[in-house]
């Protein structure tokens, strides 16, 4: 199997320079998804490194590697019910994170491969773990990640917020 | 502006230190780096960032406390608990409780407590920092 940025596109809506998957190359909806990403010098991440900077500092902020993981999550969650735009009210937010370790850093010119599976779905939320190889070994465990999916209308700005919502932490 | 480390973005505006850690603000604009794509017409501050924040924070907590010559990386994000998002305007107060883990010098524990300007609390966060000797590499 071999899905490009066109289907990944047209089901979350994740977009330059943040759409951090690359490729999906098994998707077995409800249950599970591997995806690739190639992680690039070319990113925005690498713009402001140091000349002088040691090669460690090169190393795939953590951070976005989890963004990347978790994006993957989001195409399982909602592969056969695409959310390409969350103007059109919906929006995948992660909801809590448990025990995601680091076993080893990655660098430009890496191709790491997401492995995500579903542990629980409940109505809008779903119960995720998974992890990432690089060169077949871990690099990263996800052990448990809660996705839910949210209206985009209770997402209000600070100018716009209601004492409603901000009673409702929203 | 250069960074001696790969980052996403500036995560924090300003640090100051606290009894226990350090407290970090950081203002979100839509123009930071990375928002345009998350997502488009719609910024949020992706929670992720949040994570980077409490990093960036706690790094500089560590070198200032260490020395400039050591490798401060992330080796566990142990729990988040979202609570509420932060979009454009929102001004980040992370609250950051650094512990040196008693069996292992290498190792740190920070706790974050995430509030935006209004006060409602945006996350928690307890992450595990590795700090190696050595800013260069071995």
């Amino acid at each position: 199997m071999n899905i490009g940025q066109r289907r990944i596109k047209q089901t979350i809506p994740h977009r330059f320079p943040i759409l951090l998957v690359d490729r999906v190359v098994e998707v077995v909806p409800g249950e599970r998804l591997r995806a690739l990403k190639a992680v690039t010098g070319a990113e925005p991440a690498y713009a402001d490194v140091a000349q002088d900077a040691p090669e460690s500092a090169y190393a795939y902020p953590v951070p976005l590697l989890i963004e990347s993981w978790a994006q993957a999550a989001v195409l399982l969650a909602v592969w056969e019910t695409p959310n390409p735009d969350v103007l059109a009210g919906k929006v995948e937010l992660a909801g809590a994170i448990n025990d995601i370790r680091v076993h080893a850093p990655v660098f430009p010119g890496s191709m790491v491969e997401h492995q995500v599976e579903i542990v629980k779905a409940i109505g809008d939320t779903s119960i995720l773990a998974g992890r990432t190889l690089c060169g077949g070994e871990p690099i990263l465990e996800v052990n448990h990640f809660v996705l839910a999916l949210r209206d985009i209308s209770l997402l209000a700005g600070p100018e716009s917020r209601t004492e409603e919502a901000q009673r409702a932490g929203v | 502006m250069s960074r001696s480390f790969a980052a996403p973005l500036d995560a924090v505006d300003q640090v100051d230190p606290s009894a226990d850690g350090i407290t970090a603000t950081k203002r979100i604009v839509a123009t930071d780096p990375y928002l345009a794509g998350h997502y488009p017409g719609f910024p949020i501050y992706p929670g992720v960032f949040t994570v980077e924040t409490v990093h960036q924070a706690a790094r500089r907590a560590v070198e200032a406390d260490r020395g400039p010559d050591v490798r401060v990386e992330l080796a566990a994000v142990r729990s988040v608990r979202f609570k509420a998002p932060l979009l454009p305007g929102d001004v980040l107060t992370a609250s950051c409780q650094l512990r040196d883990d008693p069996d292992d010098p290498h190792r740190v524990r920070v706790v974050a407590d995430c509030r935006r300007g209004d006060g409602a609390a945006t996350a928690k966060v307890t992450l595990e920092l590795r700090v190696r000797p050595g800013a260069t590499d071995a």
